[in-house]
């Protein structure tokens, strides 16, 4: 589904990428964890299409295409989807025209039919509850007033409606309480269908006890350090990251 | 050649005593503080004076104006009453005297204005009388290298309420609108004006407004500038009586190398009063804009609420907006504010929406959009709305 190969990436002459391999799988669920500033949202974004990092090495190939060729609105239409780990307030621009125009272009670029309205406001009803997302926050302005877990299950609901094959999840999980997050995991678990492959940042455990991943990585300045089965994760709870920190000093 | 080579002069006004005199004043440069940022350049051509249409059209619920001539609709309006220039009695050519002496705009466009006026019209709001079917104004030029310069002169009588749309079209393909609109807002009554600009590559307009207010009464304009080579809009509005509302706005949209300038000034003559004015321009290509917003409070306008915005994003590196807020306040008990930005796009924005599949393209359209709702919620008619909204999309700079 995905393989990134020795990705370097930079932004304003900062190196932050240096290296980064990794492959996902079809119906692969990966963690990535690792100390703040290690570059966990900077890959996310890289993935993602923004234009203000390059990209100076490596490939990254989606779905045997190369992700890295493509402009950010052609990636999602391909089937990736960033929720961000700061969802950004748009006023003015109400939240359904903009997820009507989204799955519009989508659905058209998958060869779809258009939906009718009908077809439309019953997929929102659907996709909203799957998150619990008052009915109402998706009649606002994208993100405009939401409080940090409503602009997380946001993110969800609108991953729900464009029904992506690849998932990156960009610290869903902070912002959230503990009810938030289990309606957020749930959610995301929904979705989860043997096909559709996740990317899940986060710096806890409490996320990945719902939602289980079947790899645990921990990105540390710019590279893979390390990787594991879910195990991992448990071990980097207990032990945190210093010890992984100084092996890879060392070098 | 200069603008005032071909200047015939006309009967329009031949009830006006003591015309300026087109000689008398020079073509403003850019030195006059008011024109610094606007050249005359495009105007200051040899425009044929318009002539009358042989067979003029004529519109089932609008006034026609084509080429400075006007023809009333061929249905009336319950409750406004319409009076071409040649029927006006004497009573209403005083109405007509007292509402151009309110203002003092003296240069050479008032005179050429005064001296060779097509036509004029007056529409009278009668007391007391809500008037729920909006007066349309349709303005074409359809001769080409023409300069049209009609009068609209309009009073709203105590205690009424009226809406009225002005729609610049574009028909020729290089033209000069000189136009003049003089509105007074009697006591208790309520007047909207929304205006639509979307004219031809060469068409020019020039459009002078100047409004006064009676005590307790409401004034609503909005100034939508889609499209137009050279446009420069005055408004001037006067507010004379106590408890008054008056509310202002305008979004503007040069594109190519057009240029769009707005000079507004609101005169706070008196004490507790409300007015509120937000301008926001959307700049593409080498697209040039000027805003200019004074705020005038005298000394015995206590009380004063006026609020004022100007909020720019510029699409281009090309594009280039001139704005400068003037707020006079010589009152001391009054809350007055301002604000004028000018920047990019929220990249972070786009970015958002370009990751959810939208291209660059609509992306933009939808943040313009959002960008200017603020304006466009003030157009009180759903259909003239809808109607503004359409032509952005036409026009390639808002999306569905
Ligand atoms: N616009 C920018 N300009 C310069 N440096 C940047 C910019 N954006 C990010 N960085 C730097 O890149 C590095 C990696 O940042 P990134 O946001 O990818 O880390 P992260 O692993 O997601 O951290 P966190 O766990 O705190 O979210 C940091 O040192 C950060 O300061
Ligand atoms: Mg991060």
């Amino acid at each position: 589904m995905l393989k990134i190969e020795n990705l370097h990436a930079r932004i304003e002459e900062k190196e932050i990428l240096k290296g980064l391999s990794l492959t996902i799988g079809e119906g692969e669920v990966h963690a990535i964890m690792g100390p703040n500033g290690s570059g966990k949202s900077t890959l996310a974004s890289v993935l993602a299409g923004r234009e203000d990092y390059e990209v100076t090495e490596g490939t990254v190939t989606f779905n045997s295409k190369d992700l890295l060729d493509m402009a950010a609105e052609e990636r999602a239409r391909e089937g990736l989807f960033l929720a961000f780990q700061y969802p950004v307030e748009i006023p003015g621009v109400s939240n359904m025209n903009f997820l009507k125009a989204a799955v519009g272009e989508i659905r058209k670029h998958r060869g779809l039919e258009a939906l009718t309205a009908k077809e439309f406001l019953q997929l929102v009803k659907e996709k909203s509850q799957l998150v619990e997302l008052d009915g109402q926050l998706a009649n606002r302005a994208v993100n405009e007033g939401f409080s940090g877990g409503e602009k997380k299950r946001n993110e969800i609901f609108q991953m729900a409606m464009l029904d992506p094959s690849l998932c990156v999840l960009d610290e869903t999980d902070s912002g959230l309480d503990i009810d938030a997050l289990r309606i957020v995991s749930e959610g995301v678990n929904a979705m989860r269908d043997g096909k559709r492959s996740f990317v899940v940042i986060t710096h806890y455990q409490r996320l990945l006890d719902h939602i289980v991943p079947d790899f645990v990585h921990v990105l540390y300045k710019g590279k893979i350090v390390k990787s594991g089965t879910k195990e991992l994760a448990l071990e980097l709870e207990e032990k945190g990251y210093d010890w992984l920190k100084e092996t890879e000093d060392a070098k | 050649m200069s603008i005032v080579a071909e200047i015939k002069p006309t009967n329009t006004f031949s009830f006006k005593p003591n015309k300026h005199s087109v000689a008398d004043f020079p073509m403003p440069t850019t030195r006059v503080e008011s024109w610094k940022y606007t050249r005359v350049g495009a105007i200051d051509t040899t425009w044929k004076q318009a002539e009358r249409n042989a067979n003029p059209t004529t519109l089932e619920n609008a006034i026609r104006i084509e080429n400075g001539f006007i023809t009333l609709p061929s249905t009336s309006i319950a409750g406004i009453q319409l009076t071409l220039g040649k029927d006006l009695s004497a009573a209403q050519q005083e109405t007509i005297l007292s509402l151009l002496s309110k203002e003092n705009r003296t240069d050479v466009f008032d005179a050429i204005s005064e001296n060779a006026s097509n036509d004029l019209v007056l529409i009278e709001v009668e007391k007391g009388k809500l008037v729920e079917e909006v007066l349309a104004i349709e303005l074409g030029n359809s001769s080409n290298l023409c300069m049209s310069a009609p009068y609209v002169f309009i009073v709203s009588k105590e205690n009424s309420v009226a809406k009225i749309t002005v729609d610049f079209k574009g028909e020729s393909e290089q033209s000069f609108h000189l136009v003049n609109v003089y509105a007074h807002v009697e006591a208790y009554a309520q007047l909207e004006i929304h205006q639509l600009q979307n004219t031809s590559k060469n068409e020019c307009i020039l459009l002078r407004e100047s409004i006064s207010q009676a005590e307790k009464s409401v004034f609503k304009i909005t100034t939508v500038t889609a499209s137009g080579t050279w446009v420069r809009n005055e408004l001037n509005i006067r507010i004379e009586g106590q408890h008054c509302e008056t509310f202002l706005s305008g979004a503007y949209f040069p594109k190519q190398d057009q240029l769009i300038d707005n000079h507004t000034f609101v005169d706070h003559q008196v004490a507790n009063c409300y007015s509120n004015e937000i301008y926001k321009g959307v700049l593409f290509d080498n697209g040039k804009g000027v805003f200019n917003g004074k705020v005038y409070v005298h000394i015995d306008a206590q009380k004063t609420n006026a609020y004022q915005s100007n909020a720019n994003i510029m699409m281009s590196d090309n594009a280039n907006m001139f704005t400068k807020p003037e707020l006079e306040i010589y009152a001391d008990d009054v809350k007055c504010s301002h604000g004028s930005t000018t920047g990019q796009f929220n990249e972070e924005a786009l970015f958002y929406l370009r990751a959810r599949g939208l291209s660059e393209e609509s992306a933009k359209r939808l943040l313009v959009s959002a960008f200017t709702s603020d304006v466009m919620n003030r157009i009180s008619i759903p259909s003239w709305k809808e109607y503004v909204l359409a032509t952005l999309i036409q026009n390639e700079i808002i999306t569905e």
